[in-house]
């Protein structure tokens, strides 16, 4: 599959996002509705159908592609859980975190900290989240840019470029509104070209099912559990509730998920997403384990790696129309999380830093082009890292763990009780372990099972004893949603 | 071996949803008995 197919897959791309960016463009010009909150927010009226498309598919990106088929191929079928655990951090979203972030009526996280904690939090907030979801957008740069070498024989870095110049547009024109549209647009053509993927392979495979590789793996005892959504039970509490725990707590309070919410119309429409957003994103790993299970019990394909396996199979096996759909969906699928991890920072950069500190009275329209600019250099930075190809789960792990206590300041805040120095301490504590347990040799001097725990784990316990135990020993303020305030805004 | 799959997935997330939907509506109610 060479520079034809790719030309079709990029002028569709580029087809779909002029053509929707167009019409909102003239939408809000006819509506007059210009500015911070319709760029970033979608002028905060996100209805019933683009919301749970546009949450499903904000957290779903390279690692559900490329992560879940390597995972599949290592473990079996249980790396389905790596896709049903953000359908639990769906869960808390649409029931908690994205309800309460948009009863606040905020525009970013950190904002929220500051009616909570002051200033010095949400700041030093506002930093480690952008540069922790900057870290996830050179991550999904880097993942582009292996689905579009591998189906087209580029190299990483040319369809990183290209990759990066298509996500830049997929927001840039009218912001949180186009990618919403372009990804209700993109979530057909993601299912159909996947559905369509399952079929053919199975129609190439002997019988035209999957009974041969249901075979191959029921004949020896040692690989039954490779079928099995459950694995064994060691494989069930390290990988699936680890996973769980990971990105349930990160992704519960990021910036990326959190601004769709904000972006709502209203809190029921958020909660009433969850039916539609959770199987669509939970489902995507049904069509990547299945493809998994299957290059690993081809001995052509197995010989080639966990890494490049499913993607040489799909690239042999499938009609040169279908790879083309294929690439399609796959390039959609990450753009739409790419779209969100280059909005976000730079929305936090906007409101948080150029607002916040540096001008006070920047008009709507003056931060809406802070944030576009702030797109353009975050994108052309991750491209440049992309390059050298950072090793993707294990930066994942480090990124992850560093909002895990931003979560739970933020949760114990609203209900419980409130004490800007037990945060701060929280923060401080938690972040200098997470560095430690990745830059140092701690977790080995500790060695056990602690010390092979992952990173998420570590800020998870540091964070909750000193939050506990904290706000026990101070006398703190009542929590945010206790107080008269937070009571007119419910 | 896909449609087992399909089903058990689909089956997982319903009842997480349902669960989840459940517990928030029960917390609702309690955190707005505990306001009033």
């Amino acid at each position: 599959m060479k520079t034809g197919i790719i030309a079709v897959v990029l002028l569709y791309q580029i087809l779909v996002i002029v053509i929707i960016g167009i019409i909102v463009k003239n939408k809000e010009k006819k509506e007059g509705s210009h500015g911070e909150a319709s760029f970033a927010l979608a002028g905060r009226n996100m209805g019933p159908v683009v919301l749970p498309i546009t949450m499903a598919f904000t957290v779903l990106g390279t690692a559900h592609i490329l992560g879940v088929f390597e995972m599949t191929f290592n473990m079996g079928a249980i790396a389905i859980w790596f896709s049903l655990a953000h359908t639990v951090l769906l869960i808390v979203a649409c029931v908690g975190t994205g309800r309460w972030v948009r009863r606040m009526g905020i525009t970013t996280v950190p904002e929220a900290l500051v009616g909570m904690y002051g200033k010095g939090v949400s700041i030093a907030v506002a930093c480690v989240m952008a540069g922790n979801i900057w870290g996830i957008l050179t991550l999904e740069t880097q993942g582009i840019g292996i689905v579009i070498s591998t189906m087209t024989g580029w190299d990483i870095a040319k369809g990183a470029l290209v990759g990066g110049v298509l996500g830049v547009f997929y927001v840039v024109i009218a912001g949180m509104k186009e990618v919403g549209l372009i990804n209700v647009v993109n979530a057909v053509i993601k299912y159909v070209a996947l559905i369509l993927a399952v079929l053919f392979v199975a129609l190439k495979l002997p019988g035209q099912n999957f009974d041969t590789i249901q075979t191959y793996y029921q004949a020896e005892p040692s690989q039954h559990f490779m079928l099995s959504v459950f694995g064994n039970a060691d494989l069930f509490i390290t990988f699936a509730i680890g996973n769980i725990i990971a990105v349930t707590f990160c992704q519960g309070i990021n910036q990326m998920l959190m601004q769709v919410c904000m972006a709502a119309r209203d809190e029921k429409t958020i909660k009433n997403a969850l039916w539609i957003a959770a199987p669509v994103n939970g489902m995507f790993g049904v069509f990547a384990v299945t493809l998994g299970l299957t290059a690993k019990a081809l001995p052509a394909y197995s010989a080639v790696g966990a890494k490049m396996a499913v993607t040489t199979m799909l690239v042999d096996m499938l009609p040169t129309w279908l790879s083309a759909g294929l690439l399609a969906a796959f390039v959609a699928a990450i753009l739409s999380a790419f779209s969100m991890t280059c909005l976000t920072p730079a929305t936090i950069f906007a409101v948080d830093i150029y607002k916040d500190l540096f001008n006070k009275n920047a008009s709507e329209k003056q931060v809406s082009n802070v944030i576009r600019i702030g797109i353009v250099i975050l994108v052309a930075l991750a491209i440049a890292i992309a390059a050298f190809l950072p090793p993707i789960l294990g930066a994942i792990n480090w990124l992850f763990a560093w909002l895990v206590p931003v979560f739970w300041i933020f949760v114990l805040g609203l209900f419980w009780k409130r004490s800007t120095k037990v945060a701060g301490l929280t923060l401080a504590v938690s972040w200098i372990l997470n560095v430690l347990w990745s830059f140092s040799p701690l977790p080995k001097a500790i060695g056990g099972l602690i010390g092979t725990l992952p990173n998420a784990y570590i800020t998870l316990l540091s964070a909750l004893v000193i939050l506990i135990v904290g706000n026990l020993a101070v006398k703190g303020e009542p929590g945010y949603f206790k107080t008269m305030d937070a009571r007119k805004l419910a | 071996m896909f449609i087992t799959l399909f089903i058990h997935t689909f089956v997982i997330i319903m009842v997480m949803v349902a669960v989840g939907q459940a517990i928030a509506s029960i917390a609702e109610r309690k955190h707005k008995q505990e306001v009033k």
